[in-house]
């Protein structure tokens, strides 16, 4: 608690122009009694600036209101002992520049800012930052290029590393590989596959551990002490890591599920894999008789960009499938090599490959569709191809089919197995009803598949694997934070992220690798991981008060709350993003954060002046995303568009902190209305914590329940969604809902 | 069980040249591993190409979201240090210590200035905006774009009037130092990374497709001014001609890449972007017909969904073959596009309203210091040439958002390994 | 699948493309820019990209009858604006000298004469045989003195029978290739109106219309008029001198002030001039230069020869310069001699295969 805030009024920018300073004082320190309260024209000066530093030195203060722009500028003038209590009151975007100067609406929305600003001030207490030892080492799984480019990468980068591959031998797909597609200039030559190199290094380096044939048996804990059981051929162990790098690679999509192109049929149907090792053993031979390959059909997106299959691209089967081609010219010039496309990929310096392989008398290339490939009868093969650029439906012979077959993940999700495990629980239960068990059922008969397939079998709650983004990748949903994950501290690389080559999955093991570094340096300093990366507030628990709903666990969108055997939350703090996403989930509101709790909001909510009904001025509270919602308001602000002024904002870390008790208190005070403005959400979220506003929205049909015991309307609340840069719209949401809640009259329990 | 400690204070910072997604990545996520980074824009704003853009495909989204977060990691971040104006003379030395020369050019406002506007009123010059790309100006004393970062104004001073004092007169606040000279800086860094990103090709080269002689023959990124809310027309799509609404739009792919007359690569983003673009439009006009003319549709990996979301709007067409011949309809200013339509064999005559030219990734190295090596097409190599220079990002090679993201994370790691290898030995 | 076509390369075709000046073929990646520049290219059967495909995939049946090779007019518009460099200008100039191969009669000579070393044969027997009739003409047999009368270096009976099998023969070879091509054509689907779009067809050809739509190469646009109308011009006095004097009509030489004289020297101007700027412009330009094959050189060489030696034996006749009169002459002749026995075999063909393929295609 902060006892002494000091109250910084700025009268600089106008605000001294469109506001009563004198007021505001005198609600400082009249009203609101504290022990400190100056006005400055211009408090981010450095006079401004030394008056605020002097009194947190004598301790005249511990805590500041500074009330004048808004918090996303300045920042660095107002910089202070980051551990103490800090508020931002936005009398400029949010006031003077969207609201008529000099005028009472104005000024009360300026002194209720006031008011909120020293409520939380006051509400809030200082952070202390969780210190822990912290381990900085590194596990790694996966043994293929991806695994062991992490590995190095972060052995150079000074960190211990330990390197987990399932299968005797490392290298994973990439040793396999006679040739590997160009990635140096003129980019026309393959270069020489085999990771011969990369395998000395990882084995021999001091600071990397490998274990191969070695598979994870648990990992429990959290980042920075992370304890994980291994199962080795030299038997069990345990050994502590701080943060995991997910490189598990990926395997061909399954032939057999494709039988209309041919595969099973003949052993002369094979798929790009097969025809890796055909080529790596020698001169290429047809399978089923031996003979020299004089003709080979290439066939593109077998399974991948279909419906019925993949239906994602798989991005690297066209650079194979020319690399192929090369390979077998170099062998045979007098061979045939057919191609069936449906558009050639290859982006970037790949498009000079393209153009190198394709310039061969003996390549043919062409877009088009298989209808069938079958045995001709002759002891070859014969593929009918319709809507191609040499004919509508045409016939090609080959001695040799090559099916382009794209990549599937190797991965677990980690959610779907948690539903089943939990589905089986409810089968068990006796008390569970017909509905509940035919549902369960339902989820065991769909998401069979999963079992059996974890990899890292963390103990988490939320389920023992990363959860998977659309099919089956563990990948991050946001294009800006390619290594976001909902498991702080475990990041996934490679191919098993998303499909790519192996150039590209070095790259993008480096960057995970970077990210598990910067996940165990940031907790060994207490802070949080992106996007609150830094903060050091974290999340307490009273749990005398717990019921066990598991609501907290359930919606915490990045699995850090374990439950014990009742169902008690148990906090893994280093797994905490800070968004209190539990905090708006409990019923309780037993969870608070030293410096944003349930009953700092409430409190704020309670410390807006309500007018009586007589007086006609509605009053409206808005609570917003921080990150989006709010800096939006302040662009209106620069622009000088003007809204409402009887709206009360409120920022939240996140609309999913929403506790529906401020609904609650905040209508039940007199307040007419609450309109939440959190991001989009849907299959395309924009929500940084992963499903807030949607969660917000959930607890809203609760609120309903509320309304109707208080006889309001329901159109008093309004969720809507808002992009950041759709600052335009946002005063006339504001408006829109203003003139609904004038039409719907005052709230009936104003002055109770 | 041993952790290695990383004394990485003792060691030398790193500096990134270029603020765009690439640089301010490369500068977050290293210095949020401890590493001291220097920042260096040539901008008055970080943000780069990004920050011009009006959403990302597929998601659709507005990369001002992730910038917001990115800046607040860099504000919270006492281990960087972010210099707008700034441009790299000269890095020597050898890897892991390196000596960087660094020129300031002046802003001629001061950090007291608190973004209050005043000056903008009484400033009687005005200048090409070239944050909308020259289409439409600011005052000579401007703030770059409403969530610039860093959040302060900056004057043009190859703008001001001769002798013209009114911004510094009417600045209660003294931020106006019209008398601001050059800084030069020497700072010893571990390592550099160039992440100066990209321009798009000159389409005016590409001489068939009308650009520069019909006006409403513009390029994808006019498309993404004038499609984003602060933009030059305020989020609406219309004809440079005369302000209308286009009848009908087509997008030309490859406008000058995969083209051994202009760029012999794949700029790889194209296919993508014109796909969003054409929900821009149909977010705007329902019924407008758009057409894409392409050689190969490539949207790889998942983006295969966005391609199959948006080929499933009705009023749009995806026709196989390049757009080979532009002619102007001089009364009305429509455009006439012919291509040959490859899977039926004939040739498509089309009367549209705006024609975007899907034009490709060159990369920036322009602002770069001697010492990086480039392949033949002046893309930078990412592993650092002899002097151990990185690069990230579309000047290393041309590439989506994420995947600039993903590398400028690795570029990260090497400058780390920099640092870690300077720390150590002196 | 019944209905499907098979497709069998003919590697052999492609080969002969590749090395017969289409080296670029196979970079093609089919955007179809080549179908837009190209000002000939019609919208409802555009050239050249389909045929670009189909040669990369040697589908030599069906681009030996595709009147689109013939419609081409090597502007080159299309070369310079191909962003893969697969020049499809120079590939179908590959592809009609593969045709004029393909439909020779006999086939034998077709693909002889496609090879340099068949065009060295080609000129060794002119010079053989017109050595072996001078030295049976009346010059050499002393029953003739030299005078400035060509006539006396051969025995003319046995010359004039030689012409006149000889071009027999040419005639019908030519007319049976021509044949076979219309053939092609029509199973190809051209299916124009043959006699009555000859007329339209060499009208084009004679105005150079289709010729003249062409973007860019002015050089080889005037260079070509100049030479076709030269040529033709010369064919015609040539013609009727040689029909007057077998008939006794005409006494040669004629007078330089005879209107045929006259009409002769201009039109052999005109074509040294025409074929003078075609030559020029194949050899100015280092791109072109490499882009030329032996037939293409072969042809625009042997035609400048004739022309040129042409005119020299005029002078030299005029200044009465004896024996040297007699030597180009020899030469002269041996030059059309080549130039005759391998019109139907080598590009002098493209003359009446494009005539024919513009009829047919009813493209004029």
């Amino acid at each position: 608690m902060a006892e002494r805030p000091g109250v910084y009024i700025c009268s600089g920018c106008g605000i001294g122009q469109s506001l009563d300073i004198g007021k505001l004082v005198k609600v400082a320190t009249a009203e609101l009694k504290v022990p400190r309260c100056e006005a400055h024209s211009f408090l981010c000066g450095p006079e401004g600036v030394d008056l605020i530093r002097r009194d947190i030195a004598s301790e005249t203060v511990d805590g500041v209101v500074i009330a004048a722009c808004s918090p996303r500028v300045k920042t660095d003038a107002f910089s202070f002992d980051p551990l103490m209590v800090l508020d931002r009151v936005n009398l400029r975007e949010h006031v003077i520049w969207c609201h008529k100067p000099n005028d009472e609406d104005t000024q009360m929305l300026a002194e209720d800012y006031l008011r909120m600003g020293v409520t939380k001030v006051r509400k809030s207490e200082p952070l202390e930052p969780q210190q822990d030892e912290i381990s900085k080492r590194l596990l790694v799984v996966g043994g293929g290029v991806a695994g062991m480019t992490a590995a190095i990468e972060a052995a150079t980068a000074g960190y211990d590393v330990v390197l987990v591959e399932k299968s005797p031998r490392l290298g994973g797909f990439v040793a396999a590989l006679a040739q590997r597609f160009p990635t140096a200039p003129p980019y026309t030559d393959l270069q020489a596959g085999g990771v011969a190199a990369q395998i000395q290094q990882v084995s021999y380096h001091p600071k990397i551990q490998v274990l191969t044939s070695a598979t994870i048996r648990e990992t429990s804990g959290q980042p920075g002490m992370f304890d994980v059981t291994i199962a080795a051929e030299s038997g069990e162990l345990k050994t502590r890591v701080g943060a995991i790098v997910l490189a598990t690679g990926w395997r061909p999509y399954d032939a057999t599920k494709l039988g209309q192109l041919g595969y099973g049929a003949s052993p002369d149907v094979i798929t790009n894999v097969e025809f890796e090792r055909l080529a790596a053993a020698g001169p290429i031979v047809r399978p089923s008789d031996g003979r020299p390959v004089m003709s080979v059909l290439f066939v593109q997106c077998a399974g991948s960009r279909d419906e019925r299959h993949l239906p994602y691209c798989s991005s690297t089967c066209c650079m194979a499938t020319l690399k192929h081609a090369t390979m077998i010219h170099a062998q045979n010039p007098d061979a045939a090599v057919f191609v069936v496309y449906k558009d050639i990929r290859t982006p970037g310096q790949y498009e000079r490959f393209y153009r190198a392989a394709q310039d061969h008398p003996l390549t043919f290339l062409t877009k088009g569709e298989i209808v069938g490939v079958e045995a001709d009868g002759g002891g070859r093969m014969a593929a009918t191809v319709k809507d191609t650029l040499v004919g509508e439906q045409v016939r090609i012979e080959a001695d040799l089919v090559v099916l382009a077959t794209g990549m599937v993940p190797n991965a677990a999700d980690g959610a779907a197995i948690r539903l089943v495990k939990d589905s089986r629980a409810t089968l068990a239960r006796a008390e569970a009803t017909e509905p509940q068990k035919s549902d369960a059922r339902k989820k065991i008969a769909d998401l069979a598949h999963h079992e059996g397939t974890e990899i890292l079998c963390l103990t988490y709650r939320q389920g023992p694997d990363l959860p998977a983004h659309k099919y089956g990748f563990p990948d991050s949903h946001f294009v800006c934070f390619p290594y976001e994950t909902r498991r702080t501290g475990i990041y996934a690389a490679g191919a098993v992220r998303a499909p790519m080559d192996g150039a590209h999955a070095q790259e993008d093991a480096m960057g995970a690798a970077m990210k598990a570094i910067q996940s165990v340096e940031l907790a060994s300093r207490g802070a949080a991981v992106h996007p609150r990366a830094g903060d050091l507030s974290f999340p307490s628990f009273f749990l005398q008060r717990c019921t066990q709903c598991k609501r907290c666990t359930e919606e915490c969108p990045f699995g850090t709350l374990d439950e014990d055997p009742k169902g008690t939350p148990q906090l893994n703090v280093y797994r905490c993003r800070r968004c209190g996403v539990c905090m708006g989930a409990c019923p309780e509101r037993i969870i608070s954060f030293k410096n944003y709790s349930v009953d700092m909001i409430a409190s704020m909510i309670k410390a807006i002046e309500v007018p009586d009904e007589d007086e006609e001025k509605p009053r409206v509270l808005v609570l917003m995303c921080e990150n989006d919602a709010y800096p939006a308001l302040d662009v209106a602000g620069l622009n000088r568009v003007h809204y409402d002024p009887s709206v009360r904002v409120v920022p939240l870390r996140c609309l999913g902190s929403l506790n529906i008790v401020w609904i609650a208190d905040a209508l039940s005070g007199g307040i007419d209305g609450v309109m939440l403005v959190g991001c989009k959400y849907g299959d395309d979220y924009q929500c940084h914590f992963v499903q807030g506003s949607e969660l917000a929205n959930r607890r809203l049909e609760n609120v309903k329940e509320t309304l109707q015991r208080l006889q309001l309307e329901s159109e008093r609340i309004q969720l809507t969604q808002l992009a950041i840069n759709e600052y335009g719209k946002l005063p006339a949401l504001i408006d829109e809902f203003m003139d609904r809640i004038r039409d719907l009259g005052p709230n009936p329990y104003k002055g109770f | 069980m041993t952790t290695t400690q990383v004394h990485r204070t003792a060691g030398k910072p790193i500096l990134v040249i270029g603020g765009g997604i690439a640089g301010v990545t490369t500068a977050v996520e290293a210095a949020e591993s401890g590493c001291e980074v220097i920042l260096a824009e040539s901008l008055p704003y970080l943000g780069g190409r990004v920050a011009r853009s009006y959403r990302y495909f597929p998601k659709l989204c507005p990369p001002g979201c992730g910038l917001e977060i990115n800046f607040k990691r860099l504000k919270g971040n006492p281990h960087i240090q972010v210099l707008t104006q700034a441009t790299v003379d000269s890095l020597r030395g050898t890897p892991g210590d390196l000596e960087a020369t660094i020129t300031i050019a002046p802003r001629f406002v001061t950090d007291a200035c608190t973004l209050c506007d005043e000056c903008t009123r009484v400033c009687p010059a005005e200048r090409a905006d070239e944050f909308n790309l020259g289409m439409g100006t600011t005052k000579a004393v401007y703030l770059p774009h409403k969530m610039a970062f860093p959040a302060a104004y900056v004057i043009d001073r190859a703008a001001c009037r001769d002798g013209c004092t009114a911004c510094r007169d009417a600045c209660s606040y003294g931020a106006v130092d019209l008398g601001q000279q050059p800084e030069r800086r020497t700072v010893k860094v571990a390592a550099a990374v160039a992440a100066t990103g990209w321009a798009p090709y000159d389409a005016a080269k590409i001489d068939n497709l009308g650009f520069g002689r019909f006006p409403n023959v513009i390029t994808n990124v006019m498309l993404e001014r004038y499609a984003a809310p602060d933009g030059p027309t305020r989020g609406r799509i219309v004809r440079p001609s005369d302000g209308a609404a286009p009848s009908s739009v087509a997008f030309v792919q490859c406008a000058g890449s995969r083209d051994e007359n202009h760029l012999p690569y794949c700029s790889a983003v194209c296919c993508a972007a014109s796909l969003k673009q054409a929900t821009y439009l149909r977010d705007l006009y329902p019924e407008v017909p758009a057409t894409i003319f392409y050689i190969d549709i490539r949207t790889p990996g998942r983006l295969e969904d966005f391609r199959a979301k948006v080929a499933s709007d009705p009023h749009l067409s995806l026709v196989k073959g390049k757009v080979g011949q532009v002619t102007e309809d001089a009364a009305t200013h429509d455009l006439i596009v012919t291509a040959e339509d490859v899977q039926s064999g004939k040739k498509v005559t089309q009367r549209v309203g705006m024609l975007v030219l899907a034009t490709g990734i060159v990369p920036q190295t322009a602002t770069l210091p001697a010492g990086f090596a480039t392949d033949d097409y002046g893309f930078v190599t990412r592993v650092g040439g002899h002097i151990g220079l990185l690069g990230a990002g579309c000047v290393t090679r041309p590439e989506e958002v994420s995947a600039t993201v993903q590398d400028a994370t690795a570029a990260a790691l090497r400058a780390l390994q920099a640092v870690v290898r300077s720390a150590h030995h002196g | 699948m019944s209905d499907a076509v098979l497709l069998q390369p003919d590697v052999r075709f492609i080969r002969s493309v590749v090395n017969g000046g289409g080296g670029d073929l196979k970079k093609c990646y089919q955007c179809a820019t080549c179908s837009v520049v190209c000002t000939l290219s019609p919208d409802h059967a555009p050239f050249p990209r389909r045929q670009m495909i189909r040669a990369q995939w040697g589908l030599k049946g069906q681009l030996m009858g595709d009147p689109a090779i013939w419609l081409c007019h090597n502007c080159g518009d299309c070369t310079t604006r191909c962003p893969r460099g697969a020049r499809p200008g120079d590939v179908f100039g590959a592809l009609r000298s593969e045709a004029i191969k393909h439909f020779a009669i006999p086939g034998v000579l077709g693909s002889l004469l496609s090879r340099p070393a068949g065009l060295a044969v080609l000129f060794l027997a002119g010079a053989v045989a017109f050595g072996l009739l001078s030295l049976s003409g009346p010059l050499m047999q002393g029953t003739a003195e030299p005078r400035f009368e060509f006539a006396d270096m051969f025995p003319l009976p046995v010359l004039e029978a030689f012409f006149f099998a000889l071009s027999g023969l040419l005639l019908i070879a030519f007319a049976g290739g021509l044949v076979r091509f219309t053939r092609a054509l029509r199973a190809s689907g051209a299916d124009g109106p043959l006699i009555a779009g000859l007329i339209p067809a060499v009208a084009a050809i004679l105005t150079h219309r289709r010729f003249g739509q062409c973007g860019t190469e002015r050089t080889r646009f005037y260079g070509h008029l100049a030479t076709l109308w030269g040529f033709l011009g010369l064919a015609a006095v040539g013609t009727v001198v040689g029909v007057l004097t077998m008939a006794g009509l005409l006494e040669t030489p004629l007078a330089q002030t005879n209107p045929l004289k006259i009409l002769a020297n201009a039109s052999g101007a005109a074509a040294i001039a025409g074929v003078m700027l075609l030559l020029g412009d194949r050899l100015r330009d280092p791109v072109k230069r490499a882009a030329s094959t032996p037939f293409d050189w072969f042809f625009a060489w042997t035609l400048a020869g004739v022309l040129v030696s042409g005119m020299v034996i005029q002078f030299l006749r005029l200044a009465e310069a004896v024996p040297w009169m007699y030597v180009v002459y020899y030469v002269h002749l041996v030059l059309i001699f080549a130039l005759f026995v391998g019109a139907p075999y080598t590009k002098f063909a493209h003359l009446a295969y494009r005539t024919v393929a513009m009829a047919a295609a009813g493209r004029t």
